[in-house]
Parts: structure tokens; C-alpha cells; sequence
């Protein structure tokens, strides 16, 4: 120090001022870049591991008859499974005993920065993990609803919510969603952070649609049938438990004879003269069907 | 505008003038109590168009289709339709009597692969059926336009009294982006389509439509009549409705009468040049002739676009329909006899499978994958090969499920030479144990110093942690105030030089135990010139 002449006052100010510093610095360099015991890269690597990443289909089920045709099959993630598989990624970067040594010192760390990583993966911004990795659950949908029906949307609460009930995208019930990805053109894997009370699988939403509900069970295996449930023109709502057959015309599959249906409607809906374009727009309207999963 | 989440239907919105040519007269007339001389005022008279757009639809007008161009799906329950920006566009023509201005002039047909075909752009004269015309210019020189045969109209094309049904007007409100799509008034003209598009459920085999918006001014008493209606449809695709210019050449060649069938294939194979080809001169037959080319209809096609049935069954029945049950739960029974063993599953829902060993060896080992039943605690215990998690299973068999997990997490991470290379360069840094420190102490720095500066340790820690810094700090205060007190006397600089004390032992010796060397060696060497033995 070139300032031999410092009193002892002036000495400890200036000490304290230096302590003050490295405070403020590390306060700020935790807030800002945080010090990472697993490298970005690998903390990456190993998250993605964990939700399964790039593991080939035969891991996940082993014989085709645990996953059947149009079946659904909800399960627990094994994390002594999933620690396996990280410790053999791991074990990539171990040549000596030594190293293993080092290893097994570090493991800690290691894996809770690899817990933190898992919500992480999913987050469109980076955000960082929070908390201990809990546990996680998930199903795996084999349907041609899932070829059909690309970009159907998945929810999961962890309570109850009405079958009905519009959720808003941040209701606290959500569980996060940690993977959601069509492993194959018709199965699709879902991974959810926690226990869900309820799982919802919803048609794709297009803005309104209209249609009719078909009826394979004709008695005929060529035919087809159709029915819409008739909706009161006062108030819009369905009229319980009463079905309207939709009447079709020969020759091209598929197109509907509407004014006979719209004869047989207004039968039930009450009225004359004909439906005009808003009313039969109304009996025709389908909103996205919204399956239920849940305790039965 | 409409309240939020709810939106409006209304049966049409027509405007006050539809589109056409309208002879404006003006006329005034003066009065007063003085006469008014004959001829002071003259008669207005002009022209006036309203405008709409007849053979083009403008990209904007259309806010959206369902399903959307190109895409793939099962839509075999649900009406393709198409959202116009203008809540009027649909009522702007009178099909065809000026006085009805309640049927709309635009029709969306669905028409599948084959069963009518779009034309390349030509003069709009041409757009329509030969023999119509429509009388006031279009909005366009040129168009498109779909041709369909009689038989594709009688069964496909809605009737007149449908037209009304599969159009109306939709009020929304704007803040709702999924409904308004983007629109400027809240209000939305919608075309359904009268087809349900399906899948070719006898082939299995996924079909492409054609959705066409198109003008049916004009060509209103082409549309079918009535049908007979039928409470069921087959979902057999009917072959006999294609058109001639999408029918295989062999089944031309196999079904025309005989003195017809060089022309029509010949007349089939000219079909996608535009322009005929060279050397080759025939007469077309005779349309609307038995055994002939059809006669084509033509509807000018304001928008079309395309999308394909792939698949059948609705999303409630598919869902309904599931088999849901746990990981492991037992496969529905199957319809055909099974081709195989069954399934083989221990209590934990371990699959049994055949397994041979690195050294040949072969036997039933037990497995299972990520997925379990049931919740399973977690052990946290770290190996570093994957012998060490093979476990004892049912029926003295191995459970190889963990030590699976291992090799294959290995082999995935070795499948990727940019993560073995940062797990290499990971594993000279220690494993990060230097970050480790690092984060450490960023996590107690805060405490650090709060306690420094406080003298009282932070809730939570023990006075013992920070009783050795506190003591430092005392020390360290104390002992720069009054150094001579707690340190105790200063050392001076230089001290003063100590005798050497040799004895009475020859210098000879002294140097050579001094420097290790024989002692005549360093005898030989003092006796150079200037060095007397003996002489201290």
C-alpha cells in the first residue's frame, strides 16, 4: 500500500468499503450469471435424458401389447430409472478411479442442478428451475385421434375442475408440462411436473365450427348415419337427451340433405317456414370436444 | 359490439343496392308564388355502378377456411366453410331473380379428387357455361373456373333452398382473436359447404377434396332438386362420378363404344396440354353424346383450396373408445387368435424377455422401462458401471431394467461427440468442483458480512461459526492501534554482525569440511600463487 501514513480509522473505512464491494459483486454475479457446477451444455443434455429425450421407442415399452392400438396408458416416471440413465451419460466422463472419486464428491451438486434443469427445458425464456425435482407423471396416447388431430391440446390439474370449465391458461391448478411430443405419426408422450387429479385431451380449437355427429352403428358396415342434438333457438342450449337424425343424399358420400333435416329439426325445436341460415348455423355448430380423464 | 365469449347469428345482411348498373335521375322542382318559367330546371341523369367482386374473391375478403388449405385430418364429421370479411359479400348478386334477394349467389361445393376439375386462367367469357353470359363487366379480365358434369351437380352441388341455410352472418366480438380472425367490424359473413368430407373407409386409404367457392349467377336452375332423402350414406367412394379428364385412360379404353374409343383416349391424353399437341388433329366427339364426353358445366371460382381426409372416426368417438388403463395393465382381447406368446408380466409389471449375455449366454431376464405403475422412490445412490444395477428378480431371474437404463444412457451420450468432449473437458475441471467452491462462498458472502460488520452472527447460524472471525476482527483492531502491546517489540532492521568462531583448527581443514572436498585438494588449490598455506 503506497499510503503508509493511513490512520487506523481511515485503514478500517476503507476495509469495510472493500468488504461492502465484494458483497454487492457476488450479490449481483448470483442474481446475474450464476455459477453452475454442471456446464449449460451438459446440464442440458442430461435434463433431456431425464424427460426421456432421444431414448429409443422398444425402452419406453418393451412389447407392443403394454401400448395397444387406440389405448391410453398413464404411468409414473421411475426416477431410479431415469438416475440410471444420467449415470451412464456420466460415467462417459469417467476414466480413472480417481475420477470417479471426484465424481461421487460432486454427485450432490450434480444432480440437483439436474433436477432444476427438467422444468427448465421447457421453458421458452430460459427461466430458471425452482425447487427439488418432484415427482413425474405422464401417459402415452396410441390413437388415430393423435394423426387426425395434430396440435390437440393436454391439460392436467392437480385438482378437481368442472368438465365444462373454462380454465384460464395461469389457474394455479395447471401442472406444468414438461414434454408433450409425438414420438410416433400416432402416439403421442405426455410428461407432467406432479400428480394430476385430472387430465384433459381437447379437440384442436378452430375457431367455430359446424357439423353433425356421425353414427357408425347402422346395421350396415358401409353406411353411415348422423344425428345433432337439437338446440333451443331461445336460449342456444341443448335440448337434453333428444337426438335429431341428419337425413343425406344418395350417391356422393357425405352430403347432407338439409332440408329435410332441417324439416326434422324444426319437428323438435318447434317453429315453421323453414330454418334460415342463422338458425340452422345454430343447430350445427360443434365446439371442441373436451375428453375427461380423472378418478373414476 | 358482441359481449365477450358470446357471438351472434344472423340470416343475412343485404345491402341496399346490390351490385349492377343503376341510371341515377335527378330531378327539381321549384315552386313559388311567381311563375316558374318553363325549363329552369334540367334533369339529372347518370350512371352508377355498384361494384362486387364476381369472378375473383380479393385475398382479404376471406378471413379464413376450415379445414385450412392443405391440411390433413379427420374431418368426416364437420362442414368445410369459408369466413368472408364483408357481412354482405354473399347477398351483393341476385343469383337469378332480381326481385329474390334473399338466396345468395356464392356456393361452397366440396367436390372430391376426380370429381371435377379446375380450370388455368382464362377470359372470364369463357368461366361460365357456354351459352350463359353474364351480362355487366366482372371485376377481373380473367378467372378460373370449376367444371363438373350433370351427374357431380345432381349429386353434390347444394339446392336452391339449401343455398339459403349454408350462408349467414356471424357477429363476434373483436377482442376475441380466435372468433373475429382478424376482422374490422365485428360482423362476418360464413359459407358452408353441404358435404361431410370423408375417408375412403373400405380402401383405407385417406381422400383429397377440392373445397371451391364459387358464382352461381346465372346457373341457379342447374342445381339438383330435392333428393330423395335417406336417413344413411355409403361411405364407398363412387367411381362412376369422375369427370372424364381424371378417369384412367385404360378405363376409358375399356368402357367407350368401340368406333369412339382412339378419340376419347387420344382426347384424354391431349387434356393436360394447353395447347394441342402437334400432328395430331381430331374432332372431339360430340358432347353430351351416349358414350360420349360428358358436357361440362362451368361455375366461375371466386377461392378454392384443397385438403385431405385422412382418417375416420370423430374425436369423441376415438376418445370414448380408448382403452385407458395404468403402464402394464392388461391389452383389450384381441379379435384375431394371437401370433404369439402372450405377454409375460411380473406383479411389478416387469416384462419378461429373452436376453443374451456378453459372453453368449442365453435365458429370460426381467425388464422395465421408464414407466411404472406406480410411484417409485427414488434411491440416489451413484454407480459408475452398470453391473452394479442388475438386481435379483422373480423366479431367480435378473431385472436388468436398471442397468439397461445405464447402457443406454451411456451409449446415447457416446453417440454425440460434442457432449463427450465437454464431459472430457468437464472432467479437468474437477467435475466443477472450483464452481462449487465458487458458489459456495457467493452463498455465505452476504452472511459474511453482515456479521463482520454486526459483531452478532445472522439467525440461524451458531455463535461458533463467526466467533473465530469476530475474534480476528478484535485482534486485528487491537493489534494496529497499539502494536508494541499485542505484538510485542519491534525486531530492528539490520542486526549487528556475529564473530565467526573457528577454533584452532588449520584454515586448510576448516574450508574443506566447509566446502566437503579432501582436504588435499583444497591444499593443492591454495598453493596457486597468492595463497600461502598456513596463513589465516
Amino acid at each position: 500500500m503506497s499510503d503508509v501514513n493511513l490512520t487506523f480509522a481511515e485503514f478500517r473505512d476503507a476495509d469495510l468499503k472493500a468488504i461492502d464491494d465484494v458483497a454487492s459483486r457476488s450479490a449481483a454475479d448470483a442474481a446475474s450469471s450464476e455459477v453452475w457446477v454442471v456446464p449449460e451444455e451438459l446440464r442440458k443434455w442430461l435434463a433431456g435424458l431425464r424427460l426421456l429425450q432421444g431414448l429409443p421407442f422398444e425402452y419406453l415399452v418393451p412389447d407392443s401389447d403394454l401400448l395397444p392400438p387406440e389405448s391410453i396408458r398413464f404411468f409414473h416416471l421411475d426416477r431410479n430409472w431415469t438416475d440410471a440413465l444420467e449415470q451412464g451419460a456420466l460415467s462417459v466422463g469417467t476414466v480413472s478411479s480417481a475420477d470417479r472419486k471426484q465424481l461421487e464428491a460432486m454427485h450432490p451438486a450434480i444432480r440437483e442442478e439436474t433436477d432444476a434443469a427438467e422444468r427448465q427445458l421447457r421453458a421458452p425464456g430460459g427461466e430458471p428451475g425452482f425447487g427439488p425435482a418432484g415427482e413425474i407423471t405422464g401417459f402415452l396416447l396410441r390413437s388415430r385421434a393423435v394423426s387426425a388431430y395434430p396440435g390437440l391440446h393436454v391439460r392436467a390439474f392437480d385438482s378437481e375442475v368442472g368438465d365444462k370449465e373454462i380454465v384460464s391458461e395461469d389457474d394455479p391448478r395447471h401442472l406444468q408440462l414438461m414434454r408433450l411430443e409425438r414420438l410416433a405419426p400416432a402416439v403421442l408422450l405426455a410428461l407432467f411436473d406432479g400428480v394430476p387429479a385430472i387430465v384433459h385431451l381437447e379437440e384442436p380449437h378452430a375457431g367455430l365450427q359446424f357439423g353433425v355427429r356421425l353414427d357408425e352403428d347402422t346395421g350396415n358396415e358401409e353406411d353411415l348415419a348422423g344425428w345433432v342434438p337439437p338446440r333451443d333457438p331461445a336460449t342456444a342450449s341443448e335440448l337434453d337427451g333428444k337426438e335429431v337424425a341428419v337425413y343425406f343424399r344418395e350417391g356422393a358420400p357425405g352430403v347432407i340433405d338439409l332440408q329435410q333435416t332441417a324439416a326434422k329439426i324444426e319437428e323438435v325445436i318447434g317453429g315453421s317456414g323453414g330454418l334460415n341460415g342463422a338458425e340452422l348455423a345454430l343447430q350445427m355448430i360443434r365446439y371442441p370436444y373436451r375428453q375427461v380423464f380423472g378418478d373414476a | 359490439m358482441a359481449r365477450s365469449r358470446y357471438f351472434e347469428l344472423f340470416d343475412s345482411a343485404q345491402p341496399k343496392l346490390a351490385a349492377g348498373q343503376y341510371d341515377l335521375v335527378g330531378n327539381q322542382e321549384l315552386s313559388g308564388e311567381d311563375r316558374v318559367p318553363e325549363g329552369a330546371t334540367a334533369e339529372l341523369r347518370s350512371r352508377l355502378t355498384v361494384r362486387s367482386c364476381r369472378y375473383r374473391l380479393p385475398p382479404d375478403q376471406i378471413l379464413s377456411v376450415w379445414p385450412a388449405a392443405n391440411e390433413e385430418g379427420a374431418f368426416d364429421s364437420r362442414l368445410p366453410q369459408i369466413v368472408l370479411r364483408r357481412r354482405t359479400l354473399p347477398w351483393e348478386r341476385q343469383p337469378e331473380d332480381p326481385a329474390d334477394k334473399d338466396t345468395p349467389w356464392l356456393a361452397l361445393v366440396v367436390i372430391a379428387e376426380g370429381e371435377g376439375s379446375i380450370s388455368g386462367e382464362v377470359p372470364v367469357a369463357e368461366c361460365i357455361t357456354p351459352g350463359k353470359t353474364l351480362a355487366e363487366p366482372g371485376d377481373s379480365p380473367t378467372g378460373f373456373y370449376l367444371a363438373v358434369t350433370k351427374e357431380t351437380i345432381k349429386r353434390v352441388f347444394p339446392t336452391k333452398q339449401d343455398l339459403r341455410a349454408l350462408t349467414h352472418v356471424r357477429k363476434v366480438d373483436l377482442a376475441d382473436t380466435e372468433l373475429a380472425l382478424g376482422d374490422d367490424d365485428g360482423y362476418l359473413a360464413v359459407v358452408m359447404a353441404n358435404r361431410l368430407p370423408q375417408f375412403d373407409r373400405a380402401g383405407q386409404k385417406p381422400i383429397r377434396y377440392l373445397a371451391c367457392l364459387i358464382n352461381l349467377e346465372q346457373q341457379i336452375p342447374l342445381l339438383p332438386d330435392p333428393p330423395k332423402p335417406k336417413k344413411t350414406f355409403k361411405v364407398a367412394v363412387d367411381r362412376s362420378m369422375l369427370t372424364v379428364h381424371n378417369r384412367a385412360i385404360e378405363e376409358i379404353a375399356l368402357k367407350a363404344p368401340d368406333s369412339q374409343v382412339a378419340d376419347m383416349v387420344r382426347l384424354e391424353m391431349a387434356a393436360p396440354f394447353k395447347l394441342p399437341p402437334p400432328h395430331i388433329d381430331f374432332e372431339p366427339p360430340q358432347p353430351g353424346v351416349a358414350g360420349g364426353v360428358p358436357e361440362l358445366f362451368r361455375f366461375p371460382l371466386l377461392a378454392h383450396w384443397s385438403f385431405t381426409c385422412t382418417g375416420s372416426g370423430n374425436f369423441e368417438s376415438l376418445m370414448q373408445n380408448l382403452d385407458v388403463g395404468a403402464i402394464g395393465a392388461e391389452p383389450p382381447p384381441a379379435a384375431t387368435p394371437p401370433t404369439r406368446p402372450a405377454l409375460e408380466l411380473d406383479p411389478d409389471k416387469r416384462v419378461g424377455l429373452e436376453h443374451r449375455d456378453r459372453g453368449g449366454e442365453g435365458g429370460r431376464v426381467w425388464f422395465r422401462g421408464p414407466l411404472a405403475p406406480a410411484a417409485v422412490k427414488r434411491d440416489n445412490t451413484l454407480v459408475h458401471v452398470s453391473e452394479k444395477l442388475r438386481r435379483p428378480g422373480p423366479e431367480d431371474r435378473e431385472d436388468l431394467s436398471y442397468a439397461a437404463a445405464f447402457e443406454i444412457g451411456r451409449l446415447l451420450t457416446l453417440a454425440r461427440p460434442s457432449v463427450v468432449a465437454r464431459l472430457m473437458r468437464w472432467r479437468r475441471e474437477e467435475f466443477g468442483a472450483e464452481s462449487a467452491r465458487r458458489r459456495a462462498e457467493l452463498a455465505v458472502e452476504p452472511v459474511r458480512k453482515a456479521e463482520l460488520l454486526s459483531g452478532v452472527p445472522e439467525p440461524g447460524r451458531g455463535p461458533e461459526l463467526v466467533i473465530g472471525r469476530v475474534l480476528g476482527k478484535a485482534l486485528m483492531e487491537r493489534a494496529a492501534e497499539s502494536p508494541r502491546e499485542v505484538l510485542g517489540p519491534t525486531r530492528p532492521l539490520v542486526d549487528p554482525g556475529r564473530p565467526l568462531e573457528l577454533g584452532d583448527r588449520p584454515l586448510v581443514q576448516i574450508l574443506a569440511t566447509g566446502l566437503d572436498l579432501p582436504v588435499a585438494e583444497v591444499r593443492a588449490l591454495m598453493k596457486r600463487p597468492g595463497l600461502e598455506e598456513g596463513t589465516p
